[in-house]
């Protein structure tokens, strides 16, 4: 009974790498369609996210099937609640990742108006982001997950970096304002999707811990 | 037993898994990034943690995958995997591309430039003309000649001696007069200084960054400026034109302006000059001035450098 219940967990886990791993590669793609113009790419993370849409759902279901049949308490109830409410911030997630290629889709075939490397350096930040999540709910591992934490602070200094930066373009050369602004939405993308990689990793910690993560003092050494 | 033995000590990674995972030797821990004992009697893919890899290992075959930013070639065979970190060999392999790139480059211009020589010569002109033209065409195929010489890539510029900058102006003039009359262009000198370096480097410099300001500007005046400043020789293009948004920028590889839109070009000049002036010790830099843009180079000055004359 408790092995079938243990192979269950297991199995929800493993769905749930396989959305991340999913949303990684989004990530990876939506990044190059942006920097290097690529509009098949843009178009190809678009249709993706409907892969994690549907993860989602199974997921979701799987885990409230399992509550109901199971009744299961403390530390499995713990993780199962952490886990439905990861699956939601994952989904955000693949949007923000779609709303970057939409973008790309827009800026794509137009000069540049600034070199587009930090976009790839945000999207790389992202991909170790990921990695790190699965790391932490793969392994139980509390250190990737208060990693994640750290480099979203990362994403939130280069967020301002980029937008301060978009801004003077815009007050330079009214020229520029349509591109710049577009630009912007992408910035804000990139770090939105940083924050739901944030409170997913909060998600792990609290169900490790049992403690609530809310605050920068919260993450501990 | 003694077989797993073996593996732990194989620099390739082995997996074995049935329903789960069963065994990770060190190399495969490495490479995936995971800590074994978390993962051994869980499912395949909360060790490898890469949807594609996973598949990979259930349906069998080969393959060449990014994991993790590591470059890993998969041989997956029933309930076993082998994993090869190939990311070194990846690397080099993009090194000797963009060599190539370069070379090509470093080659293109001289060449273009010899065949519109040769060209001219086929039209017809005066004997002395002749004479001037194919002491260019002898120069540049020195200059080709010496270029294969110093190959391989990245090695020191040789054949350093200390020469006025000024010395390079006739051979830069007569090589891009085709292209200065064809943009109306024409150069002012301001280079009355000495300098110790490659002459061949810095006619490189001077021929891309000419090239660029023939290219790109909108005025027809290009000044061509050395100066001294804070024990640096500095050798600088200026044009007159609209003002570029970036400059850092432009000196990476495939990186161009908004104003090179419309402009035939690989993106590799500036590029090239930047790697030219890193190996004498110095810097490459843009900047804007008061009538346009400004782009050059530096060089560190020994004590009986850069005397004017």
């Amino acid at each position: 009974m408790r092995d079938n219940f243990e192979r269950e967990l297991a199995n929800l886990t493993q769905e749930t790498i396989r959305m991340i791993s999913t949303l990684r590669e989004m990530v990876e793609q939506a990044t190059k369609a942006l920097v290097e113009q690529d509009l098949v790419l843009a178009q190809e993370v678009i249709r993706r996210d409907k892969e994690v849409d549907a993860l989602e759902l199974e997921i979701e279901q799987g885990i409230t099937t399992l509550i109901a049949r199971q009744a299961p308490v403390a530390s499995d109830m713990r993780f199962l609640v952490s886990l439905l409410k990861m699956l939601t911030d994952l989904e955000r997630a693949g949007d923000y990742a779609a709303h970057i290629a939409k973008d790309a889709i827009i800026l794509a075939g137009e000069p540049l108006i600034r070199n587009h490397s930090s976009f790839a350096d945000l999207g790389r930040r992202l991909q170790s982001m990921l990695d790190l999540c699965a790391k932490a709910l793969a392994e139980q591992n509390l250190v990737a997950a208060r990693e994640v934490i750290r480099q979203d602070d990362e994403i939130d200094g280069a967020y301002e970096s980029i937008t301060r930066e978009l801004l003077t373009y815009m007050l330079e050369d009214p020229r520029t304002i349509s591109k710049a602004l577009t630009l912007m939405h992408v910035t804000r993308f990139y770090e939105r999707l940083g924050d739901h990689l944030e409170n997913v990793a909060e998600r792990i910690m609290y169900w490790l811990t049992g403690k609530m993560v809310k605050h920068p003092q919260d993450v501990g050494p | 037993m003694d077989l797993r033995l073996a593996w732990d000590y194989a620099a390739q990674g082995v997996i074995l898994f049935d329903k789960a995972v069963t065994y990770i030797n060190p190399a495969a821990a490495q490479m995936l990034e995971v800590e074994v004992e978390r993962v051994l009697g869980k499912p395949l893919l909360l060790a490898l943690r890469h949807h594609h890899l996973e598949q990979l290992c259930i349906q069998g075959g080969e393959a060449t995958l990014r994991v993790r930013n590591k470059t890993l070639r998969v041989q997956a065979l029933p309930e076993v995997v082998l994993l090869w970190d190939e990311t070194e060999a990846e690397k080099q392999k993009e090194a000797l591309e963009e060599s190539s790139r370069m070379l090509a480059h470093e080659f293109r211009t001289p060449v273009t430039g010899m065949l519109s020589l040769i060209e001219a010569l086929q039209h017809g002109l005066s004997e002395t003309e002749q004479l001037e033209v194919l002491d260019m065409l002898h120069q540049e195929a020195q200059r080709l000649a010496r270029l294969v010489e110093d190959l391989p890539l990245h090695r020191t510029p040789q054949r350093e001696r200390t020469f006025p900058i000024c010395e390079l102006q006739p051979r830069l003039e007569r090589f891009l007069a085709p292209l200065q009359s064809e943009r109306s262009a024409y150069f002012v000198w301001n280079t009355k200084h000495l300098i110790h370096a490659n002459p061949d480097a810095v006619y490189q410099v001077l021929l891309n960054l000419l090239e660029n300001a023939l290219r790109y500007a909108t005025g027809p005046e290009i000044i061509i400026d050395s100066d001294v400043r804070e024990n640096h020789l500095y050798l600088e293009v200026r044009d007159r034109g609209a003002f570029l948004d970036s400059y850092e920028s432009l000196f990476e590889k495939g990186q161009r302006g908004l104003h090179a839109a419309h402009v035939q070009g690989s993106g590799l000049g500036l590029a090239l000059v930047k790697r030219m002036a890193e190996a004498w010790g110095g810097t490459a830099y843009g900047r804007a001035w008061e009538q346009g843009n400004a782009f050059g180079v530096s060089f560190p000055l020994r004590s009986d450098d850069a005397r004017q004359f």
